[in-house]
This record gives C-alpha cells, structure tokens and sequence, in this order.
C-alpha cells in the first residue's frame, strides 16, 4: 500500500554505518536537531552511494504557484568518492513537475536541480546546514514560482541525452519569420561530439547561408499560439509531439508526411537524421498579442525511418516504396525523439544588454588601425555592440603578431582588417556591422573613394594606428567633419594616451598632439612618459613605435581602457588628453587630464603658426610679473614642413644672464642649451627650437622696433640654414601679441 | 511586503506590524523575560524591539495599542516607552508613541486591581486625552462623556480622536497604506429582542486587512476575547451582512489559547467550541491560514491556567483540516529555543519565514560578546 512516498534506494542502515563523510554529517547533525526546520527520517546505502532521508519544512505562502507542501521528504545521494554534486530526489508521489528539475521530469521519483555550481566549487562551502538552506530556498522559491532568477533567460528543461543545439537568433523572435504551420528548413552547419553527447550548430538556409552537414537535417515547425502554462510531459516520439499540438489545432503528422513527399529521394538525404524545431507562441489568453516563444528541438531518427513512421513510404532493399495512399494508421509512433536543450545565437542587442547597456549603438565609427592595441580595443568595442566600424588597415596577419592581436593564430596571413571585420561580425547573428578596408590611409590608392566616403559620412573616427602622420592626416586633410580620437600607448607600453577633438573640431589632433608634448613637459609625472625601452634602438623611430618586448597583458589593460572610454568621450563635448599609467610594480592605473586648450592661427605669408590661449597665457603671465621691464625666452615648438605649419607649444623663460630692462631686453643663455636639449629628449625629439619672445612694457604697441627687426634677421641667419622659418613674438599690454617670421630662402 | 511578528514571551503579547512603507505599529507590549534567569527562554523584548528600531534608524511607532490593561499586555511598558504625562518617563533613549490606541474602559475605569503600571499608562492615555493629541480611544459609553466631563470637556471635542466599532479607523487605508483596521469591539449594541448589550468594558479587537497587488490578507487581533463575546461580535457583523471583517488568514487567538474563547466546557481531550466560534475557525478561515498561540508551548495534561492542551487540540484539527498551521510562539520553531514568529505578507498572502540564518548574518547583525585581557 502507497503511503503517497517511494522509497529512498539503498538498504538501511544507522547514520554511524553510513561511508560518505557527508552523508554522515547530515544525518548526524540532522538527528541531533542543530538544523532547524529539517529532520532524518532514515539513512540507507548502496554500492557506490549513501542516501539521507530528510524532511524539511518549508516556508510556503497561502497562495503557492507550484503545489510544495508545509513539509517535504527527500533524499539526498551522496557519491562514495565525493565526485559528483550529492542528488536531490523527492520522494513524495505526486510531487508537481516545477522549473529546474532534472529530465525527465514527468517521472517518480523526480530529481531537483538544486545547485548551478560546479561541484568543485560547491565542495568548498558545502556544510550540511548551508546544504539544507539551499534545498530550503529551492523549495520556497518554487512554491513561490520565482525560482527563475530575473535575469536567466526561460529555458525549457527538456534535455534527455544532453545534446544541444544552438540556433540562429533569428528563430528566438515572435515576429517576421514563420508563420503558423510553417516548416522552414535550416542548415547544420557543424556538429560536435563529446562522449555520446552531440553540440549541433545550425544557421538559416537562405541564400547567405555557408555550407550544410548533409548528416543532419533540421526543420523548424512553428505551431499555433499556446496560452501560459509548460508542457506537462516530454514528448518522447513525433506522435506524442502531433497530439500535443493538436490541442490547438496544428496537424504535425500532415505538415511532415507533405514535407517528405517532396523530400530527395537520395540514398544520403533519405539517411540524413531528422532534427525537428517546434516553435510555439505564447500568450496569456486568446485575445493577447504574442509575448514569447517557447522552442523545443527533437533529435529524431533519419529522414527514411520517418517516413515509414508516418506511413509515407516503406524501405525496401531496393530504397524505398511510396504508400499511395498515405498510410493514415501511422502517425509517427516508432519516430521517437530526444530531446536537445535549446540555445540561441545572440544578437547586437543582446550583446549589448548583456554588457549592462541599453541597446546597441549604432553610430558610424571609422577605426583606422588593426594592430595590437587597434584590434582589441575594436573587439571590445564588438562584443559591447558598440559602433557600426569600418576598419582600416594596410597590414597581413603576420606570425609575430599573434602574442598581442585580438585574433591569435586565427587568420594569419590574411589582412588584419578582413580577419578582424569577420570575427567581430561573427559574434553576433545579425547584420555584418563591421566592414573591413585594406588600405593604407595615408597612400589608399584604389580604395581612396571608398575610404573618402566612410570617413566623410563617419560619425567617429578612432585613430588607432600609432602613427603621427596618419593623426596629421586626419587633422588637416581628410574630409568629413568627424570628430577624430586617436589611442595610441608610450614606448614601454606603461601609458595609454587618449587625444580627442571637441565636437566642433576647433581643437583637432594635431594641436592636441603638440598640447599633449607640453604637458610632458609640466607634468613630474610624465617625465619618463617617452622614455625608451631598453635594448638596442632601431635608427629613425617614432615615439609612437612600441617596443617589440611588451606584455600582452598591458596591452589588453590599455585596450579594456580605450573601449571604456571611447564610449564615455563620443558623448562628451570637450576636447581632452588624458594619459592613464599603470603602475610598474602594482596593479594600479592612475589618470592624468589635461583639458584641450582653444588654439589661435595666424596665416603669414606660406606659413600659418598655430599658438593656444594656454601659451597665450604663459607670456602674458611672465611679461607682468617683470614689468616695468621688459622679459622674454625662447620658444618651443615643431614644424610640419609639408603642410608649413609652425605649433608654438611652449617657453623657457629668461634665462638668468638676461638684461631685462625698461625697454630692453637681451636674452641670456645660462644653462638654456641643458633645458631645451631636456625638453627634446623628453619629448622624444617632438618639440625643438622654434624662436624667440619678449615683451613690450605698458605704453607701448605691439610694433617692432629697430632693434626688434635686428633679433628678427639674426633669426633669419640661423635659421635658415635649417631651411625653416623662426618665430618672433612681441607680447604687449592688453593682451596683444605680435608675430613675425624670419625670412627662408626661396620661401 | 509588510511583515507581522509575534516575540515568544510566555502567556504574554506583543505583536508587531511592520508596513512596506515602513511604518510600524505594536500591538501590546509584554517583556515577561526574567533577565536573571538564564533559562528563561522568553526573549527579552526591549532588546529585540530596539534592535529593529535602530536597524530602521527610528526611535518611535507609529501606533502602539495597548489592547486592554492586564499586565500581560503591558509589562515593563513604562520602562520602554517614552510616557508624555512626566518627565521622570522621559529621556534616556525611551521609545516615542506618535498615537496611542486604547479601549475607553482603559480611560474612565477605575479598577482595585490595576496594576501600578497600569495606572501609569491609564494615565498617560488620560493625558493625552486631555491634550486632544497623540491618542485614539476606541468606543464612547456614557461613562467616557462622564469622565471628560470631569474634566471640563465635552465629548464633541474629543469625537475625531475616538472610534467606534464597525467603523474604521481614519489614520490608515489600503490605498495609502496598504491595510485598514476595522473595529470589532469595545461595542454596546441593541440586539432586535430590544435588550441592550454593553460590551465597553472588553478589549480592543480588530481587524486588520493588508492589500499587496490587489490582494488582501485578514489578520485578526482577538485580544482576550472569550466565546460569549464572539458569539455577540458575530451576532452584529452578521447583522449588518460583513462576515469578511470575520474572514482571516492570520489569527492571534485570545488569551494564550484558553478553553474559554471557545466554548463553557473545556472537554476532556478536546473543546467543543460554541457556534459563533465554530463558523469563525471553520467557515472562516481562509486556504493555508495560520493560527497563533502567543502562550506558554502546550501542556501534554489537563492544567487550570491556560494554555488549555484541549483547546489547542481544537484549533489544531481544525487547522489540519484546512490544510493551515497552528504555531505557538513559545514553540517556534523549537521548545529548546523559541525565536519570533515573523510572517511576511505579499502579493502570496501569508507566508511564516522558516529559513535558517547563516552564522555569518547572525553574529555580524549584533555586538560580539566582550573579549580582551582584562582581568575584571
């Protein structure tokens, strides 16, 4: 006679006979009551396990969504060896078919899945009362139906032999695709086994689709809309399937028997095994828009011994002999069908949700440079569902490359823009939203059209190349009113330096570039920012090559860094250098700002000299503070001969031999070769002698003296011979400033 | 979710409602516990009330209802409470009483065997009175207008401060709260035979009513009822067809569950409640409800004070066959070790929390005890 339980397997036996140490300590601490709410019932053992029989006392409201009782009786399996996560079975008969249970779950006695940890994991916490609280949640939260975490997405737990099968996001959506009674076949484009259970990786069939396992052959059925509520047993053959969804009027059994008259009858189609999605709209009542969809996949058997299981036709030595007419009385019974545990292929917008953002972006993103520090800011950016990128890039994919490019051995020897466009595309199954141009910017030859476009109609250009010419380019030349920030790290790969324009690109690049030498120079903690790597040097480098020794490490910290703050500085205003150091001997990042200062531009003849309000400021600051007198120094600064632009950045100021007097002033040279040669060597090379200031005291205008035009053609003298013009400049009351330059031969 | 909490405090109340919007309102307020006696399994009220005060970073109920004056309703309450009629009940971190909720009789009586503390606090409720602030006095007989009268008020003057049973009282609504209280008595009523019953004398029990997502929860405070006033509560709530304010999901029984809620006879094994009380725990009573014992844990043999083992044996049939729970507090959720009873109510109705506390909550949620080198 049924007392409504079965019984815990095993032979019973007193808790001190018991083998599992954990077996033991439940029963022991059970019987002598230190676990409120639980008690032991029995405690039995098996060849390779022990069992606990408990019952536990749940906390259960008046209303239950699933029906628990005030007390429920369980056993707990505990493995010999302590291998595997201890088993949770109830053994009470009609214990309800809830969420999280273990396939099957329309059997008794049913297996709860208590735990989502890895056992090894668990092992390290697992006490018997932190055990019995977590069978204690599982029991309330099921009562309450709330054992979904919010954030897990629903998943029907109908897995039998453990297979899965992972679909195209497209299937996921209600909308646009299946209508119902629609069989829309996919392609299998992969299969995985591992120890008997089979990963099957399938894609739409339409006309972009990539190649097709011919071993499988999979058919996605969508059913009527279905009110709330789970299915209550697992079909186990295509005929269980067909009466379930007759309920709601949908004939299973016809929609394939039609689908196989039509299928090829050859013998390697006919072999293919049968893979069957059914996809079912779920709403609340009958009036209700579609909420969801609920999607089982079935593992059937193959293609042939489905048509003889519908009575479509019947194998015979010679192949197969079509029943005319169908033979009505099979209707899929010998079909049976195993269950897969179904997933989805995220979308952008998934990707995006799941890195805590809204929904994707989908600005337009120029990002020119594939390299290092280019590919992984770019992959981080691509799994973020950041920016719609066209990436550009001249280099292969070369063996070296792969201790610190995003893409590793993957694509070596292919372009880094076209690997790097495909593996971004590749994390998401929608739209390619990345789009590959291999071409060097500065010379695009055939591409040039396509690559003026993109930036032209660009929202954001990100200059990850590393290369001051391609910054200048972007500055000057290039068309389109994108906003340009450029990445880029220091020599040793200790700094991540970010310049980015203002919105109105009054600031752009190049003066951000020449404002970030300057603060290298204010800032103490720049002061080896620049500084060379040990090793021998290659002749001619640029400040921006980064050594060939440098821990990938460093470079996905700066990577991680750059996809942060690109997202941040696109919706910001304000042009800003912002330098982030890692520390060499901690984990720490500190951060240096420097706000963009405005720049001023002052045409002359061929030339135009570039000076910002910052520099502006510095002149006038030390003319005051001089004043009655007169003062002055030298300027610093560089030339961009091609463009012939001259960026005056800085000053060193009057050097302490200098006559300084009402209305004259000679600069002196103590120590002044020592500060300028500092000031290139920490700059590596960037900023260098570009001319001469002084000041005119109150009461007088900004015009050259005699004397002034004298320094003007000494200027000339010197410097010409370095073919350049010399700056002269007069900083007088009121903020004035006059600028000169010397003359160059055959300027 | 609101909560209700009932303290294990022997054959003694206090229960605690504490709103979703937290507000918090006392029903009573009983700390029997012997602090000398370390097998005194009582806990110790003050402790564990102040504890969730200063958890919620306040210093005063809303409301708390002293539902008659018998010392197992107010024990040690004029050491806790910060009393307004003077200052020596003042200072010293004592608990504020924004309002005071109290039967008339607790006003105008004047018992022989009222207990000191008792007049302590019939004096702070006179004084607040008085006041015309701070208070609510539940029913108005002749013998309230009287003792204003005494003192030079009239009734009109205090009538917003004073509510009668079958009404509501004012300063709280399921739209704004989230739960109601109905009067079921102090009452007086003419019955239809023309006789005029007075019940003024009786303890305050009420109705309270909470609404989460557009479902209630009934919770009966039943004071120390006994069945001859059931059976005339049920009488007038049939009357003027309200049986719902008879509905309940959550019932603190009366007087640590003596014979005599139920019926004249305590019964051999088990007893025979009147027909009034029979349809209040039999027809009543909703799915899962749960019935409260605030009382000693049950005696195994017949005693003469309560709690009565076949009382208990009554309301727990009756829960078992209504597939609810009977819990005593000085049972739960073990003899050896009684902890308050807290039952969460949501949009699920009731729920009694049964989960263990992990060690880690239950050390870091108090002081550790005093540790050092010290030699004292």
């Amino acid at each position: 006679v049924s007392d409504g339980f079965v019984d815990a397997p095993g032979e019973l036996v007193l808790a001190a006979q018991l083998r599992a140490a954990k077996a033991r300590d439940l029963a022991e601490r059970l019987s002598s009551g230190s676990i409120p709410f639980a008690s032991l019932l029995e405690c039995r053992t098996a060849p390779t396990f022990d069992a606990v029989v408990l019952e536990i006392e749940t906390e259960i409201p008046q209303i239950r969504e699933h029906d628990i009782r005030a007390i429920e009786r369980l056993a707990v399996c505990f493995d010999r060896d302590d291998s595997k996560t201890p088993e949770v079975v109830a053994l009470r008969e009609d214990f309800p078919e809830t969420a999280h249970l273990y396939p099957p779950v329309d059997v008794t006695p049913k297996q709860l899945c208590v735990f989502e940890e890895e056992y090894a994991e668990l092992r390290r916490r697992w006490t018997a009362a932190f055990f019995v609280r977590r069978v204690q949640d599982w029991l309330r939260l099921t009562a309450r139906g709330e054992l979904h975490a919010q954030d897990q997405p629903l998943e029907q737990a109908l897995a039998g032999a453990g297979h899965r099968i992972i679909l195209p996001h497209k299937l996921r959506t209600p909308a646009d695709i299946g209508s119902t009674g629609d069989i829309i076949p996919l392609h299998v484009t992969d299969v995985d086994e591992h120890r008997g259970s089979l990963l099957i990786l399938a894609a739409m069939a339409d006309g972009a689709s990539r190649r097709n396992l011919g071993r499988f052959s999979a058919l996605s059925f969508t059913s009527s809309p279905h009110g709330p509520g789970v299915i209550a047993t697992t079909p186990r053959t295509i005929s269980e399937l067909h009466a379930f969804l007759a309920a709601t009027g949908d004939d299973l059994v016809a929609t394939l028997r039609n689908r196989l008259l039509d299928w090829p009858r050859q013998p390697e189609a006919l072999a293919a095994q049968l893979i069957l999605i059914v996809r079912i709209p779920k709403r609340r009542d009958a009036s209700a828009a579609i909420e969801s969809i609920e999607t089982w996949a079935f593992l059937g058997p193959s293609v042939q011994e489905v048509g003889n299981a519908l009575g479509v036709w019947e194998s015979t030595p010679a192949g197969i002999g079509l029943m005319i007419p169908v033979r009505s009385d099979r209707r899929g019974e010998s079909a049976s069908l195993d269950a897969l545990a179904v997933h989805f292929r995220i979308s952008r917008a998934d990707a995006a949700q799941l890195n805590g953002r809204n929904a994707a972006d989908d600005r337009r993103i120029v990002g020119i440079g594939a390299g290092a520090l280019g590919s992984q800011v770019i992959l981080n950016c691509a799994k973020a569902a950041f920016g719609r990128w066209t990436i550009i890039d001249r280099d292969r994919l070369l063996p070296h490359n792969v201790a610190r490019h995003a893409l590793g051995d993957l694509g070596v020897g292919y372009h880094k823009a076209l690997v790097l466009a495909n593996a971004a595309n590749r994390l998401t199954d929608d739209e390619p939203a990345f789009e590959p141009v291999v071409a060097d910017v500065l010379a695009p030859g055939a591409e040039r059209a396509t690559l003026e476009e993109r930036l032209g109609t660009a929202d954001l250009v990100v200059d990850l190349a590393a290369s001051i010419p391609v910054a200048g380019y972007l500055a000057n030349d290039a068309r389109g009113a994108a906003r340009c920030v450029s990445f880029f790290l220091n020599p040793v790969g200790s700094d991540l330096v970010m310049l980015a324009e203002d919105r109105e690109r009054q600031i752009r690049l190049d003066v951000l570039e020449m404002q970030y030498y300057r603060s290298i120079l204010r800032e103490p903690r720049l002061r080896d920012h620049l500084r060379r790597p040990e090793g021998p040097i290659r002749y001619g480098r640029s400040c921006r090559d980064v050594t060939l020794r440098l821990p990938q490490a460093l470079v996905a910290l700066h990577a991680a860094s750059a996809a942060r703050q690109l997202a941040s500085v696109a919706d910001h205003d304000a042009a800003v250098i912002r330098i982030c150091q890692a520390d060499e001997e901690s984990p720490e990042v500190s951060t240096i700002d420097v706000m963009g200062s405005p720049v001023n531009r002052r045409v002359l003849g061929a030339w135009t000299v570039l000076y910002d309000d910052q520099l502006l400021d510095t002149i006038q600051r030390l003319r005051r503070e001089r004043l009655p007198n007169e003062t002055g120094g030298i300027l610093v600064g560089s030339f961009d001969i091609e463009r012939k632009i001259i960026y005056v950045v800085d000053t060193i100021p009057s050097p302490v031999d200098s006559e300084e007097r009402r209305t004259l002033y000679i600069r002196g040279c103590e120590g002044l070769q020592e500060q300028l040669s500092r000031a290139r060597q920490q700059t590596f090379e960037q900023l260098e002698y570009v001319g001469e200031w002084h000041s005119h005291p109150d009461g007088f205008d900004c015009l050259p003296s005699g004397d002034d035009l004298n320094v003007l053609s000494w200027l000339t003298t010197h410097m010409d011979a370095d073919g350049v013009p010399g700056v002269m400049m007069i900083g007088c009351e009121r903020n004035q400033l006059a600028i000169l330059l010397s003359q160059v031969a055959g300027a | 979710m609101h909560t209700v909490t009932f303290f294990p405090l022997g054959n003694a109340d206090c229960c605690r409602i504490d709103l979703a919007n937290g507000q918090k309102i006392l029903f009573d307020y009983a700390n029997t516990r012997c602090s000398d006696d370390p097998s005194d399994k009582r806990v110790d009220l003050a402790e564990e009330l102040r504890a969730d005060l200063k958890a919620a970073k306040r210093d005063f109920y809303e409301v708390v209802a002293f539902t008659h004056l018998d010392t197992d309703h107010f024990c040690k309450a004029t050491e806790f409470f910060e009393l307004r009629h003077a200052t020596k009940y003042q200072g010293n971190d004592r608990i504020k009483i924004n309002t005071m909720w109290v039967p008339a009789a607790a006003i105008y009586e004047d018992r022989a065997d009222l207990a000191e503390e008792g007049r302590i606090i019939q004096a702070e409720a006179r004084y607040r009175l008085e006041k015309g602030e701070g208070i609510r006095v539940f029913s108005r007989p002749a013998k309230l207008e009287e003792w204003l009268k005494s003192r030079g008020l009239t009734l009109e003057s205090r009538s917003h401060l004073i509510t009668d049973a079958g009404q509501l009282v004012p300063e709280f609504s399921l739209a704004a709260h989230g739960i109601e209280f109905f009067v079921h008595s102090p009452f007086a009523s003419r019955q239809d035979d023309g006789t005029f019953i007075d019940r003024n004398t009786c303890s305050l029990v009420m109705q309270a009513v909470f609404e989460v997502l557009g479902r209630q929860t009934k919770l009966t405070l039943a004071a120390d009822t006994t069945h001859d006033v059931w059976t005339e509560i049920v009488k007038i709530t049939k009357f003027h067809s309200r049986s719902e304010r008879l509905e309940w999901d959550l019932f603190k029984l009366p007087h640590h569950c003596s014979y005599l809620s139920l019926g004249p006879d305590k019964g051999k094994d088990k007893t025979v409640p009147v027909e009034a009380v029979r349809w209040i725990f039999e027809e009543q009573g909703q799915l899962g409800a749960i019935v409260v014992s605030s009382s000693d844990s049950i005696p195994t043999e017949d005693t003469d004070q309560p709690p009565h083992c076949q009382a208990a044996n009554y309301y727990k049939d009756n829960r078992r066959q209504n597939g609810g729970t009977f819990i005593v507090t000085m049972e739960h959720p073990k003899v050896s070790a009684p902890e308050p009873l807290v039952v969460t109510i949501d949009h699920r109705k009731a729920t009694v929390k049964k989960r263990a506390i992990a060690a880690s909550v239950a050390v870091t949620s108090v002081s550790a005890p005093r540790a050092g080198a010290s030699r004292s």
